[in-house]
Order: structure tokens, then sequence, then C-alpha cells
């Protein structure tokens, strides 16, 4: 089985980076309160790729802004590394659904935007920029405006831009989900390649079953009313990992698993 | 004459078609201006019209050179150029500045908010005696009547600009730790320029308004006080001339703005210009 106990990968030998303890989120509203995340207690290892699934409403989301500190728990708390704090804006990148490129500055300027924001060298930053920018094959696009490039290529742009800065840490909230099959096939594999190549942990929000499985060590599989983590998977597919794994009776039979426990009622025979 | 001029000027532009629309609309227009004035022209010299009211355009005409010829009408128009600018870009400023401001302060923009919606609300050319009273006959006086004619419009648009924030983009400059500055100075204020545009837009013709205004209940320089001088003789040519300047002003300023505009807030034109 696939289960969490017996599968202990490479990857999964790196130092604790985000540890999760009994972190929970309610929202204040005008009929009481609203439960979006039940404590969730769990911990992310150096260079682990994760991904969060569940249905909508199931507090992926939340849970992932808690760990990047964009909302703060209320209740349990979120710490990063040893340092027993929440982690510091600047030490991560984060890549929104939608691209969010500033419309006003070129492709390299948006990339290279953390790099103002942090006070980082600013010919230093240009130069990363455009290797980046060449990673993520937008080499040639540099001077254009974010307008001017498709959907799945501000996409891109938004990913290098997370990466100016070289974090550790890679939060992604549902990035390909506002794009074409095609391209989302694409950038699940570069992101792959990226990823496995600066040794990034990535904490990576997804409603796609089938993706997660693919770019995953672990899924924490997450069910709505009220959001809570239902377990969590570990895929054992080994690495590099192409389209055709999708294919593989161990893919189908993780999708099927994780599936399963997203629907429980449904499936129970 | 003019319909072989026509046709011979529609299939002499480009042979793709949006260019050949632009010229044949433009020389449409051209004609019906042309039209209009012949016409007037014609009714003026045949008296179908007192002078008084409708004076021919070739009398206006001869206004307008006798005007320039004596230098008064240059001087005037500069005067009145003078105050437009002057004023414009003082309200501008200090607009954009306290819009600024407010915008960063949320709890003096909500203090301050009534104060400028009743400002806003009032008509603000009809507190033109009263400038007069406080900073007498003159260009102070001119200039500050336009400062506060165009400053509203700006201000309103600026703080809209300034307010309205994509959250992903509050998200990702709060992920990576931005000051309150940087946030305004990287975000916020690019953001607000093509809304302070809008408002500079309306500014820049409000300002006109301002200071034909100041002129006509407070000055001795200025179109606005020639057009006042030219009614008192019943010279109704002189009142045409200087409508005429006055005109040619305003689309000037527009002009101008809109010229500055596709050069500053060029990422938000082409979106506009793509629609239209």
């Amino acid at each position: 089985m696939l289960q969490s106990a017996q599968a202990d990968g490479a990857s999964r030998n790196g130092n604790v980076v985000l540890r999760i303890q009994g972190a929970a989120k309610t929202y204040a509203s005008q009929s009481g309160s609203c439960t979006a995340l039940l404590p969730v207690t769990s911990e992310v290892r150096a260079g682990e790729f994760i991904s969060l699934v569940g249905p909508s409403g199931c507090g992926k989301t939340t849970l992932l802004k808690m760990c990047a500190g964009l909302i703060t728990p209320s209740a349990g708390t979120i710490t990063f590394g040893e340092t027993g704090k929440s982690i510091a804006p600047g030490e991560f990148g984060f890549v929104f659904q939608a691209p969010a490129l500033l419309p006003w500055r070129t492709v390299l300027s948006n990339v290279a935007l953390p790099a103002d924001i942090l006070g980082l060298d600013k010919a230093a930053a240009t130069e990363r920029a455009r290797a980046l920018l060449a990673t993520v094959r937008l080499a040639g696009a540099e001077e254009k405006y974010p307008r001017e490039l498709s959907g799945g290529m501000q996409q891109r742009a938004a990913i290098a831009r997370a990466l100016l800065h070289d974090p550790d840490i890679l939060f992604m909230d549902e990035p390909f989900g506002a794009l074409d099959a095609m391209t989302r096939e694409d950038l699940n594999m570069e992101l792959q390649r990226i990823s496995q190549k600066q040794h990034k942990t990535v904490l990576f929000v997804t409603h796609d079953i089938e993706e997660a499985v693919l770019l995953s060590d672990r899924v924490f599989a997450l069910s709505a009313g009220p959001g809570r983590l239902v377990e969590t998977i570990d895929i054992t597919l080994s690495r590099p990992r192409s389209l055709s794994v999708k294919a593989s009776p161990e893919f189908t039979r993780a999708v099927a698993r994780i599936r399963a426990l997203l629907n429980r009622e449904e499936t129970l025979p | 004459m003019t319909a072989p001029a026509s046709k011979a000027s529609a299939p002499q532009g480009v042979s793709s078609s949006p260019f050949l629309r632009f010229p044949f609309e433009l020389a449409l227009s051209g004609l019906i201006a042309v039209a209009l004035v012949v016409i007037a022209e014609i009714a003026a010299r045949n008296n179908w019209v007192t002078p008084l009211v409708l004076p021919a355009p070739s009398q206006i005409w001869a206004a307008l050179i006798d005007g320039f010829a004596s230098g008064i009408y240059l001087d005037n128009t500069l005067s009145t150029l003078w105050s437009v600018v002057v004023g414009f870009v003082l309200g501008a400023v200090i607009a954009v500045v306290l819009a600024g401001i407010l915008s960063s302060l949320p709890f003096l923009e909500k203090v301050i908010t009534p104060f400028i919606v009743a400002f806003q609300s009032m008509p603000k050319v009809a507190i033109a005696p009263l400038i007069i009273i406080w900073f007498g006959f003159g260009d102070v006086s001119k200039i500050v009547i336009v400062l506060t004619v165009c400053f509203f419009p700006i201000l309103i648009n600026a703080l809209h600009g300034l307010k309205v924030r994509d959250r992903d983009h509050y998200e990702l400059f709060k992920s990576l730790g931005a000051t309150r500055w940087q946030m305004f100075y990287r975000l916020r204020l690019p953001h607000a320029v093509p809304y302070i545009f809008a408002g500079l837009h309306i500014g820049v013709i409000f300002a006109l308004i301002g200071t034909v205004v100041a002129e006509f209940v407070g000055s001795n320089t200025g179109v606005g006080y020639l057009m006042l001088q030219a009614k008192a003789t019943f010279d109704t040519p002189a009142v045409y001339a200087c409508l005429l300047i006055l005109m040619l002003m305003g689309m000037l300023l527009h002009f101008v703005m809109v010229q500055i505009e596709t050069r500053v807030a060029f990422w938000a034109n082409d979106i506009t210009q793509a629609n239209g």
C-alpha cells in the first residue's frame, strides 16, 4: 500500500523546514464564527514536494497561506526550520492562481521585482532574472509587457519571479488552475525539472488529483465542511517522472485512493 | 467643386480598410465645417440674421487678425494660458499629494471624506467672488480659482486609483515584506496613474472654465476680460474671436494631456485603444 508509515524515500531525509502544530483557522462572521480549517499537525521536510489537494472550501489555500505567514492561524503554530518562529517575508516565493504581474513593468522588470522590495543588488538581480526567464523558456520576452503574453507565459514569468531571490521554499496556490490542459502538462513537467534541479521545497495547492500525484512526494488530502486534513499519502513513483507515468498502475492506484478519501460517502460499498 | 475633391481623397489613402475609413470620416467632418462657415457667411451678407447675433465669419476672422496684429490678443491669450497652466499644475500636485496622504491614513480619510463630498457638491465657480475678495484683482485670484476648480476631480480620481488593490498584488508585496512606502510607491501609485489621468483630463478643461470665470468676475487681463470688453461695445465679431481662441486653447490643452498620457500611462492606453 501507499501508507505513510511504510514509505520513506530519499526526499524525506531532509531537515524539517515547516512544523505545523495544531494550526487552525476560524473566521468571525455575523452569525458567530465559521471554521475554515480544523487543527492540522504535520511537518514539511527540505526538498519535499507536497500537494494540498481537496474540493473547494476544504481550507487548502488557508493552510498554504498560513504556512507562508500571509494568514495568521487562530490556534496552533507553524514554525520555520529551527527558528521557532513563523517564516519571514522574503524567505519564500509565492505563486498565485493569477500571474499577478504588474502591467506597468516589463517582463524582466516584473521578474526582478523581489530584488526591488528586498533591496538586493540591482545588476545581479537583472542578470538572475534573465537566467530565470531562460529557465522557464521565456528568453526573448524580457522587454515585453505582461499583456503581450499568453496566460501560460505569464504564469511562467510569475514562477521565475518567485524564484528570483532564491528562496528555499516555494508556495504555489493553484498556479495552473486557469490554464488549458496541454499548457498545464507542459508547466507540470517544467515545475518538476526546476524544483528538482534547484532543490526547492514546494507546497502546491491544487484541486486536480492527477496533478497532485504526478508532482508530489506526499499529498495532503483535505476535505470540506469544515476543512480538515484527512490523510497524508506518500507517492513513491521514481523521479524524474514523465507524463507517461500517468498510465502506470501505481499512479492510477494512488489517484483512486485519494479520490476515495475525498468522496468517502460515494465510494463506501 | 467639393464632390470631386472628396472622391479623390478617399481612394488616395491606403488600400487597407482601417486606414481608408479614417481620412474619409475626417474629410466629411471638414466638409461639414466648411459648409457651416459658408452658410453663415451667406446668411450674414444677405442680412438673414442681424450681425449683432451672428456676424459674418469673414468679420470674425478680420477681428481675430486685428486683435493679434495689435498684440492685445496674444498678450491676453498668454495671460489666460499662464493662469490655466499654473493653476492646473498646482491643483494637480496638491490633489495627488493629498490623495496619497489620505489613502495611506484610512482614519484621516474617513474624517476628511464628508468635507470632500460637501465641497465637491458645491459649484466651485460660485466661490470665485469670495476669492476675489480675499486675493484681490489679478493673477493670484485667477490661479487660486483655477486651482480650486480643477482640484476635486483630480483628488477624487486619484483616491479611487490609490485605493483599488488587486488582492494577489497585495499579498505578493506582503509576501516579500514590502514596507508601506514600497507598497505605495511601487504598487498603489503606478496603479493609480490611469485614474489620475482621467481626473487630469477633466481637470484641465475645468481649469479653462475656472480661468474664464475668474476673468469675468475680477480681472483686467485674459481672454475672458477681452470678451467682457467686446460685449460692452457690442463688438460681436470680437466676442466670437475670443470664443474661437478659447476653443482652440481647450483643444490644445486636451491634446497635450493625451500626448502625456500615452507616454506615462502606456500600459493602460493600449487596452483602451484596442477596445476603441
